[in-house]
């Protein structure tokens, strides 16, 4: 753990900056989260690999201070899973977007959770593609509008949590950039978590997904996290059973973590060698 | 002494022991020091009764290519081998069933369809397997037997040979083998007049080096972990399956990594997340792996991470023919992919060189932080030789990463610009070695930057680095002229080349003013090796296994004149015999 003051500078590329994201936009509120739970982890820099594929959340790799691959859309988990494996001892931590990690990366994500191999995957959910400028994901569900669903999309969601829990993922949480707090804490967590780990956290686009679906500005989405997501069994789902749950859905430590078990194939190889 | 150079081949049907038998009699005319090549076909379905072909080239000299007529046939079953007398030498030896288990009728007997002038010995060979072991499945031994009598081979060294081959199973069986095999050798020597001229008598092969009996996957393999290969990622594919089976238990024991992936995607993705971990990774595909690997061929080149990819070609596009051989990747190796993306590419020309290229590769892609293609086929990967045991690459090969100083680690650039395009490369955990790596167009520091003048300077350092490249490859073999200006000039590549240059040497014995090029490295190419040998060819003759001629299209860009082709898609190895044809003819 780490008392000394949190200083953002610290843990960011100043030269790439200023960054990218659209005023009101959530990711920044991420990264945020992100950087603060690592400095209170006490992490050093150097231990610490970011791989990401392509669209806004993507960026992020770009402005922390870390040993960063930012690589093709889709495949950030493939990069990740590579470098966890050739360098063990790294902290591996992958943002992603929603279309990113469960449209065309979504094999990858399956398989890496159902390997248990130790990267973090933070998704940041704001249920657009934000950077080719407002079509509908993956995680939009029906009923919205999108630059491609100008009638409305007739798409059904995935729900994150429930895939990564059935695709085998050992740390499973959510939150939103309103809980900015609760979402620092997850991602401690998952971080330190010894498996796959996949953090959603919901953040607003409302350049896009906004203004398309009129749900106001960044503010007025922000204050919809409030409002329609609780605690994980809540009280209040009994009224409500539309409300989003937050918190740690998954935390298993007994699963064997790939990496780990890939050692013992080494050490067993190896004993037949001699 | 006389010359031995004979092609045996020997047709079953899948079960039968086509293969093994083929195995036998390679190794122990490697043991006896002839000179091999051998090449199987067989179906891409795993179960069922396909037709099988265990074809063997053996010489008292060197050998370029598997050779496209038979001297020898050997039928275990008359159907399969009834199509196979095609490619039967006029007057060559044919040995048969004599009294197979289900007579058949003439129209389907293959003795029934041999052309006249055969040499056709009829051998029982049920009947005696059934006699040395209580059952027939000794016939391919016995088979072996009748050839070993008729051209009077040391038998009781290939006795030895047999028993090598089945040391590791009950002795039942090993003395099952070894009584068909004598059956099959007495009764020859009892039954049989001999008709035909070949014998193997007074041929004595001076005791040569020993020798490593191989094909071009497990060659790779070897190169790759004699070159200090760390991570292997890969998806099920053939022909390149073979590699990743045998790495998985290769790999492991060298304290390194192999992943089986989600899909070939994931496969390169791995591969260059491993690269960017800084260890030795590579990944082997075909063709339609290799499509899906496209867009990452362009990440690791854009963003300087090195990758090397195996991949082994097969008759294509899309599935294709899985199992037979084509050079049909020419293309989509070498100019493939979106954006200008100086790529390196390897195309080894023979068994031996497989071993080469993927020292070379390894090297290469850990260098100059590039993408590294090596060109293997189904031929390549699957062909058997006998070489010599390769000498392990030296230590500036087995860490050729050019790492910052420590000045250089103060505000790192990692994408400097060098005067050999080489920025140098820290690897992750370098105390201030941290950067950012990125597909994106960026500065010397790796920033995204979208300006002109930006994009242009880093795709020029992108080029420059690439052509530096040929300073260390090897130079393309040419044949030595005769006078200042030969008649036809052959250009090939890959697998084709041996069989090319084979031709050039029997076309000069012929009369025809001829001389060859091949190189094995393909991008970038040895243009002005490639210019000044074209001028001092009156012809050029291009043979390569596709249809359009794509390395034939590349070639006729560079030396700006035309070429005449020569193009096959028959899933067979190239043959000398065809070049030569083709050259008579120009």
């Amino acid at each position: 753990m780490n008392d000394t003051p949190f200083n953002f500078k610290d843990y960011v590329r100043s030269r790439f900056f200023p960054h990218m994201w659209c005023p009101g936009c959530g990711h920044g509120i991420v990264l945020g989260s992100l950087l603060r739970g690592i400095h209170e982890l006490g992490l050093n820099k150097n231990e610490i690999v970011m791989t990401s594929g392509i669209g806004c959340s993507s960026r992020i790799s770009g402005y922390v201070d870390f040993h960063s691959l930012h690589t093709i859309h889709g495949r950030a988990l493939s990069f990740a899973t590579g470098v966890k494996l050739s360098r063990p001892h790294l902290k591996a931590i992958v943002p992603m977007g929603d279309g990113d990690a469960l449209a065309i990366g979504g094999n990858h994500f399956i398989h890496a959770a159902r390997r248990n191999i130790d990267i973090t995957a933070i998704v940041m959910n704001n249920k657009i593609y934000g950077m080719t400028g407002g079509q509908f994901s993956p995680l939009s569900g029906p009923g919205k509008k999108a630059t491609t669903a100008p009638y409305s999309t007739i798409d059904n969601e995935f729900d994150i949590v429930e895939l990564a829990k059935s695709a085998g993922a050992t740390f499973v949480a959510r939150s939103t950039v309103f809980h900015a707090v609760e979402a620092k804490d997850l991602l401690k967590k998952a971080i330190m978590h010894k498996g796959f780990s996949v953090v959603e956290i919901l953040s607003q686009c409302p350049t896009y997904y906004g203004r398309k679906n009129k749900e106001g500005d960044a503010v007025q989405m922000m204050e919809g996290f409030k409002n329609n997501t609780v605690k994980i069994g809540s009280k209040k789902l009994e009224k409500n059973p539309n409300l989003i749950q937050r918190g740690i859905f998954v935390e298993d430590t007994d699963k064997p973590e790939y990496c780990e078990a890939y050692d013992h194939i080494i050490e067993t190889a190896m004993k037949g060698n001699s | 002494m006389k010359d031995i150079d004979l092609v045996i081949e020997i047709c079953g049907s899948a079960g039968e022991g086509t293969i093994s038998a083929g195995e036998i009699l390679s190794r122990f005319m490697s043991g006896q020091g002839f000179e091999i090549m051998s090449f199987d076909s067989y179906p891409a379905e795993i179960r069922g009764f396909g037709k099988c072909v265990a074809h063997t080239r053996l010489s008292s000299n060197c050998i370029y290519s598997p050779g496209k007529l038979v001297d020898v046939l050997i039928s275990l079953n008359d159907g399969h081998s009834i199509s196979q007398l095609s490619t039967l030498k006029k007057g060559g030896i044919l040995v048969y069933d004599s009294a197979p288990l289900k007579p058949h009728g003439e129209d389907k007997s293959v003795l029934g369809w041999a052309e006249p002038g055969t040499v056709t010995y009829g051998v029982p060979l049920t009947m005696l397997a059934n006699r040395a072991a209580g059952n027939s499945r000794g016939r391919n031994m016995v088979a072996l037997g009748a050839v070993v009598a008729l051209f009077h081979m040391d038998g009781q060294s290939f006795t030895q040979s047999i028993q090598a081959r089945y040391a590791k199973k009950k002795q039942v069986i090993i003395d099952a083998n070894v009584n068909s095999f004598l059956e099959g050798f007495n009764w020859t020597k009892k039954h049989i007049e001999k008709t035909d001229s070949i014998s193997f008598d007074g041929v004595i092969m001076p005791a040569g080096r020993e020798k490593l009996i191989i094909n071009g996957n497990q060659l790779v393999v070897r190169a790759a972990l004699d070159a200090n290969l760390k991570f292997y990622a890969g998806y099920p594919i053939t022909p390149a399956t073979k590699i990743m089976e045998i790495l998985s238990k290769e790999l492991p024991k060298n304290g390194g990594t192999l992943l089986q992936t989600e899909d070939e995607i994931a496969a390169i993705g791995a591969v260059i997340g491993a690269g960017f971990g800084g260890v030795r990774a590579m990944t082997a595909t075909s063709g339609p792996g290799f499509a899906l690997m496209t867009e990452f061929t362009g990440l690791s080149v854009m963003a300087e991470v090195p990758a090397v990819i195996i991949n082994s070609q097969r008759g294509g596009p899309s599935t294709g023919i899985p199992t037979k051989t084509e050079q049909s990747d020419f293309n989509a190796a070498v100019l493939g992919g979106t954006g200008d993306c100086p790529r390196i590419v390897l195309a080894p020309i023979d068994t031996f060189s497989c071993y080469q290229a993927t020292v070379l590769g390894l090297y290469l892609a850990e260098k100059y932080q590039t993408l590294v293609v090596i060109l293997l086929d189904f031929f390549l990967s699957n062909s058997i030789r006998n070489i010599d045991i390769p000498v392990k690459p030296s230590q500036v090969f087995l860490d050729s990463n050019i790492a910052p100083t420590k000045a250089e680690l103060e505000n790192y650039q990692r994408y400097k610009v060098t005067p050999n395009g080489i920025s140098p490369r820290a690897i992750p955990g370098t105390p201030g070695g941290i950067f950012f790596s990125t597909g994106l167009e960026h500065d010397e520091f790796g920033k995204p930057d979208y300006s002109d003048k930006g994009h242009l300077k880093m795709t020029q350092k992108r080029f420059d680095k690439h052509s530096f490249v040929l300073e260390e490859a090897p130079a393309p073999q040419i044949s030595d002229f005769t006078g200042d200006m030969a008649d036809i000039g052959v250009i090939s590549w890959g697998s084709s080349a041996g069989a090319a240059q084979e031709a050039v040497m029997l076309a000069r014995k012929d009369g025809i003013d001829a001389v060859s090029f091949s190189s094995m490295i393909l991008s970038p190419f040895p243009e002005k090796a490639l210019v000044a040998f074209a001028d001092k060819c009156k012809k050029i003759l291009v043979p390569e296994l596709n249809y359009s001629g794509q390395f034939a299209n590349f070639a006729v860009h560079i030396i700006k004149r035309p070429v005449e082709r020569l193009n096959y898609i028959t899933g067979r190895p190239m043959a000398s015999e065809d070049i030569l044809e083709k050259m008579r003819q120009m």
